[in-house]
């Protein structure tokens, strides 16, 4: 049974994993679009001053700000769902009652650890911020006048 | 007073090396509104971005204001143009998130003027470019001639010293484009800027002091 429980938390992991990892990556094209879109803007910036320092913290501190907002609407959506279903369960019986090894209850009540509540919003904003670094060095680096013939 | 000695730029691409600017010389004095005349192409816009610090000519110098533009590095450079200069470009370019004040008030942001005194500076040029009413509307709500308005009220906004405008009726009617610069002169001598602007439009250059033909590259004349 231990066992059982142990390979299911493994393979549970495993696809947590995968799932964090799509959606980290979409998250990261995202705003690799956003940045991109909002070129012009940084150019004119430039061309009225703003250092290209001063450039690459605005792009980072807006993708944190817009991760943020997402890590907490996501994040109260989630509290609230397992708030719910703690109380209701999930029943699972459908699918559990006719499989002769699966010796637990059909009915889940899902619980919130600090692991579920941090660890999903830290990958997305260490992906956020790393899909960030390119674009920002990309348009620090380049001059305004650049910038605004490409447009 | 803007200094241009012996500039040279050159620009390499697929279709090879075209000298944009050959030993352009020239000096405009504090306060002198100057016209950089000359057909598309002449190198209008490549002299006005060396003059202005936005490119860095292949040879000679460029001083603004006693200061070496041409030899700045990039963060000294950024501080200078925040502080000492405006910049008006053919399309406007405002920042289309922003709506018409904040547009005005960045430069003011940048150049750290508290809340109260930036609102009321604000206020003041939306009232000298008859766009009070629009002030919470966005770029994209304006007009071609008010969007150039505002550009000239964000550009004029931290009273700099010296304003260049490239273009800055190109994409206007004869009309509208007549006011803007009427208003963008009205403006630039009130602060007792030097102002630079590039046209190909010959009926602008009774309002201007010192006129410079350009052709390829090239300083063909200079009018006083």
């Amino acid at each position: 049974m231990v066992q059982l429980i142990q390979l299911n938390y493994i393979s549970m992991s495993i696809v947590m994993v995968l799932v964090f990892g799509v959606v980290s990556l979409g998250i990261a094209c995202a705003f690799v679009v956003f940045i991109f879109k909002s070129l012009q803007e940084y150019g004119i910036m430039k061309a009225m001053g703003v250092t290209s320092g001063e450039v690459a913290f605005l792009i980072s501190a807006e993708v944190v700000l817009m991760n943020l907002a997402a890590c907490l609407a996501g994040g109260l959506i989630g509290v609230a769902a397992v708030v719910f279903f703690s109380h209701t369960g999930i029943d699972l019986t459908p699918w559990t009652t006719h499989n002769q090894y699966f010796a637990v209850s059909g009915e889940i009540f899902p619980r919130l650890t600090p692991y579920s509540l941090i660890v999903p919003p830290g990958v997305a904003l260490a992906f956020g911020l790393a899909s960030a670094v390119w674009p920002a060095l990309l348009v620090a680096r380049k001059k305004a006048v650049d910038i605004l013939k490409v447009m | 007073m803007i200094q241009v000695e012996q500039v040279s730029k050159t620009f390499r691409s697929g279709r090879g090396v075209l000298a944009a600017l050959s030993d352009v010389s020239f000096t405009v004095g504090t306060g002198i509104a100057a016209a950089i005349i000359g057909n598309s192409g002449s190198g209008k816009t490549t002299l006005l971005n060396c003059i202005g610090g936005l490119l860095r000519p292949d040879r000679g110098r460029v001083t603004c204001l006693g200061i070496p533009i041409h030899d700045l590095g990039s963060k000294r450079l950024s501080l200078f143009q925040r502080r000492r200069m405006g910049f008006i470009f053919q399309q406007g370019n405002l920042l289309s998130y922003y709506t018409v004040s904040d547009n005005i008030a960045l430069p003011l942001i940048l150049n750290g003027m508290g809340k109260k005194e930036r609102d009321a500076r604000v206020a003041l040029l939306l009232e000298r470019i008859g766009l009070s009413g629009s002030k919470n509307a966005l770029p994209n709500e304006l007009s071609g001639g008010e969007a150039q308005r505002v550009a000239a009220a964000r550009a004029l906004a931290h009273s700099p010293q010296l304003l260049l405008a490239d273009e800055p009726t190109a994409s206007l009617d004869s009309e509208t484009g007549k006011k803007l610069v009427n208003l963008l002169f009205e403006l630039g001598r009130e602060q007792k800027c030097t102002l630079v602007l590039s046209t190909h439009d010959p009926e602008l250059l009774h309002l201007t002091d010192q006129v410079f033909h350009i052709r390829d590259g090239k300083l063909i004349t200079e009018t006083r």
